[in-house]
């Protein structure tokens, strides 16, 4: 699936390689949040950042 | 009144089915992989493959979807559970091991599922706590009272007691790191048991050893603790 845009929708920073990372139909999330991600604990005060950030990702916008 | 609570419980649940079902129907989330398909993205992703990644983890969100599907009854956002399975299936591919026997989808399911549940452990624990500044009314001449305010003592050491038994509860899990020897030590020091403190000669007496002995076991029982609250720092 094409990235449509190279801007991570979780922390909107442009990326610079956008080969590295995860795209999600089609949002683009960069390896830092990804590594993020894989680190999160439940408890982690970000973990609702997160949940809300892959949220638009299902909802169908990147804005 | 019930009545009307009970119809928007219904139509609550009844609209997290639809959209649920609609993610799936409407082919939102692609076809899951064939055994062989997976395999092959599998060895590419070994090979440093990042697109294999990439299907490998979109392939797999149905999977998320039909999990997600199972804690329905829970009341929790559908779109909640959604990305919070997305986190469970990130990690599960990160840390998949296909050298282990078992294929991706079982592993993945197993993360996904222990994500939502650790997310509901959470969310029972965070509801069941109350605030000391909860507001539980008001006063006569409307002012807010906070749960704090009608508590029988001074607000500051009622919130100094909240603290200090938290952290003892703390204290006494890295406790658990020391040697016996190292917390009998602590224990008298400190008065951790009874809230007696000992003089480091009292406790040599007691312990039959000499009293620098003692410091040095109180020094070194105290740096261990440091660094167990260090490393909990950490995570």
């Amino acid at each position: 699936m094409a990235v449509e845009s190279s801007a991570c929708i979780l922390c909107r920073r442009l990326s610079r390689d956008d080969k590295k990372g995860l795209c999600l139909r089609g949002n683009y999330i960069c390896p830092a949040c990804e590594a993020r991600i894989i680190s999160l604990t439940r408890n982690d005060p970000d973990y609702d950042i997160y949940i809300s950030g892959l949220k638009k990702i299902w909802a169908g916008f990147s804005a | 009144m019930l009545p009307g609570l009970w119809t928007l419980t219904v139509v609550s649940l009844v609209n997290g089915l639809l959209l649920l079902v609609s993610y799936i129907a409407n082919n939102t989330f692609p076809q899951p992989l064939s055994e062989e398909e997976e395999a092959k993205y599998l060895r590419l992703l070994k090979r440093g493959d990042e697109r294999a990644r990439n299907v490998l983890t979109e392939r797999n969100l149905r999977l998320v979807a039909h999990i997600v599907k199972k804690f329905d009854s829970t009341g929790e956002d559908p779109d909640d559970l959604i990305s919070i399975g997305a986190i469970g299936l990130i990690k599960a591919i990160n840390t998949f091991n296909p050298g282990k026997g078992t294929r991706l989808a079982t592993y993945a399911a197993r993360c996904i599922e222990n994500e939502i549940l650790m997310h509901l452990r959470f969310m029972k624990k965070v509801r069941a706590e109350v605030s000391l500044y909860d507001p539980i009314g008001v006063d006569k001449e409307g002012n807010e009272i906070t749960l704090i305010d009608v508590l029988g003592t001074h607000p500051e050491v009622v919130s100094e007691m909240v603290e200090n038994s938290f952290e003892q509860k703390r204290l006494q899990e890295k406790v658990r790191h020391l040697t016996r020897r190292e917390k009998k030590v602590l224990e008298l020091r400190f008065g951790l048991q009874d809230g007696d403190r000992k003089t480091q000669r009292e406790i040599a007496r007691s312990l039959g050893i000499s009293r620098s002995y003692v410091s040095r076991i109180e020094k070194r029982a105290i740096s261990k603790l440091a660094k167990e609250f260090t490393l909990e720092g950490c995570q």
